[in-house]
């Protein structure tokens, strides 16, 4: 199994695998965003359907919000002659908070409908985190967000630029709205 | 791991921002004696999210927490104005014994984290209890929410939708359509706005407040941006000009400001409602249909 090391500097406040969509997934990527950063190592899962990559990720959030650890899976649904498919994406996390004492675990489903080519990956993905609070005391947040990618690759280098934003819900409080952005650079593994 | 955990410990140490002095009463509109001091903080918010907080506190002549305990009030920043903009009205409060929270908002729109508020009143409180503000708040006292220009909508939903906020100054500003003032009817509310203000003129936050039960006061000379620090051209380009020099605005508005908070701290909304009827130098409350 080829193993990868995925540094993210990016996204978002829910230890998202944001490394298993970027363009160019499945290469070596470097990232930098808002809110999260971390490592993430990625690798090559088997089902008796066939591959998929799995990763491993760390994440902390230097502005002081939470750490992280996140096991994930990203599988291609269909592609199609000229790059065009539907990718898919599904994390679990757990996280503790730095700035106070809590427990939380996360599930992060995504979408991605877009196209990944030689020169230019690019498309719209869905992302729909959830974090539950285990501890200190129960409660939930969910988001639905909207996350435009684009990626150019040169050579073995992707270079590549992602948003997000949707609305967040969180039990007993106001919504609000989750904006973040992401840069990511990869190299191709040899 | 360790990094992330020390980037997040490590609080920038108080700054003392306002000397004590005794010779400073409190009174008609003016400074307390107390020293302010100002703390920045990260609290928790929505689960897995944190606000960044300027916390404005009374302090001795070194920046340490004076022993209170002290009220709380919470000040949301206007659209697109960062909360440093709004320090002087906190330190204000802070020389005369109030413990203000300046939550921050991703763009400086807090409508896009409404919620900040209250993870910043959250975090106060638990900054009281243990931390750098321990034992220095009342936690039985009425917490006061206030906000400017859209800052002032944001709180009117936080305060419509928590309790804790026993009152709210809206600082040429109005709730927005749909949020449940009805369900706060008692809690007093305090609306000023400048008579020079170019972008909400008080005819149209006379109209906009409606029916709210509230005292609603017009302040001679003040403007839109009066209310910040450090206009801009642009910013002062949109607004009305202000007939009167900005230190003696301010000085009317929170003569105003400070006899209903007074009130309102102490929990009794009858006072406070009652301001409209005193007299105030360049402050008139005009009569609402």
């Amino acid at each position: 199994m080829s193993v990868f090391l995925a540094f993210l500097l990016a996204a978002p406040a829910h230890a998202d695998p944001v490394a298993l969509r970027a363009p160019g997934s499945g290469i070596t990527l470097a990232a930098a965003g808002t809110a999260l950063s971390g490592a993430f190592w990625l690798g090559e899962g088997h089902t008796t359907k066939g591959a998929f990559d799995l990763g491993f990720g760390a994440e902390g959030d230097l502005r002081g919000g939470p750490v992280g650890a996140t096991v994930a899976g990203a599988r291609t649904l269909v592609r199609g002659v000229g790059g065009l498919g539907v990718d898919v994406t599904l994390a679990g996390s757990v996280l503790v908070p730095v700035v106070a004492p809590a427990l939380a675990i996360g599930a992060t489903p995504s979408l991605f409908f877009g196209w990944r080519g030689m020169r230019l990956d690019g498309g719209l993905g869905v992302v729909v985190p959830v974090v539950g609070r285990i501890a200190p005391d129960p409660s939930v947040r969910a988001s639905v967000l909207a996350e435009p990618w684009i990626g150019v690759h040169a050579g073995p280098v992707c270079i590549g630029a992602g948003a997000a934003m949707g609305p967040v819900f969180t039990a007993d409080e106001l919504w609000a709205v989750d904006l973040r952005w992401m840069l990511s650079v990869g190299i191709e593994p040899k | 791991m360790l990094l992330f955990a020390l980037a997040a410990g490590c609080a920038a140490p108080p700054e003392l921002l306002v000397a004590p002095d005794a010779a400073r009463d409190g009174t008609d509109g003016a400074d307390g004696p107390l020293g302010a001091a100002a703390l920045a903080r990260v609290y928790p918010a929505r689960i897995s999210d944190v606000v960044a907080t300027t916390v404005v506190y009374p302090a001795d002549a070194d920046g340490a927490v004076l022993p209170g305990p002290w009220p709380v009030a919470v000040f949301v920043h206007g659209g697109l104005v960062p909360p440093a903009r709004y320090q002087w009205i906190a330190l204000h409060l802070a020389t005369r014994g109030v413990v203000v929270a300046l939550p921050s908002s991703p763009l400086d729109l807090a409508i896009i984290t409404s919620g900040n508020a209250a993870s910043a009143l959250d975090g106060v409180l638990a900054d009281a209890d243990g931390g750098p503000l321990d034992g220095a708040v009342d936690t039985a006292a009425p917490v006061l929410i206030g906000g400017h220009s859209l800052g002032g909508t944001v709180a009117a939903l936080d305060w419509a939708a928590d309790d804790r906020f026993g009152a709210l100054l809206l600082g040429a500003s109005y709730p927005a359509g749909g949020t449940d003032t009805a369900s706060r009817a008692g809690s007093p509310v305090l609306a000023l706005v400048g008579s020079d203000d170019g972008s909400a003129p008080p005819s149209d936050v006379e109209a906009q407040l409606g029916d709210l039960d509230c005292v609603y006061g017009v302040v001679d000379g003040l403007n839109h941006y009066g209310w910040t620090d450090d206009a801009t051209e642009k910013e002062l380009a949109n607004d009305g000009v202000a007939s009167r020099p900005l230190e003696d605005a301010r000085r009317d508005l929170l003569r105003v400001f400070d006899r209903w908070a007074d009130a309102a701290f102490a929990g009794d909304a009858d006072a406070a409602n009652a301001v409209a009827t005193e007299s105030f130098a360049n402050v008139t409350f005009p009569e609402r249909e």
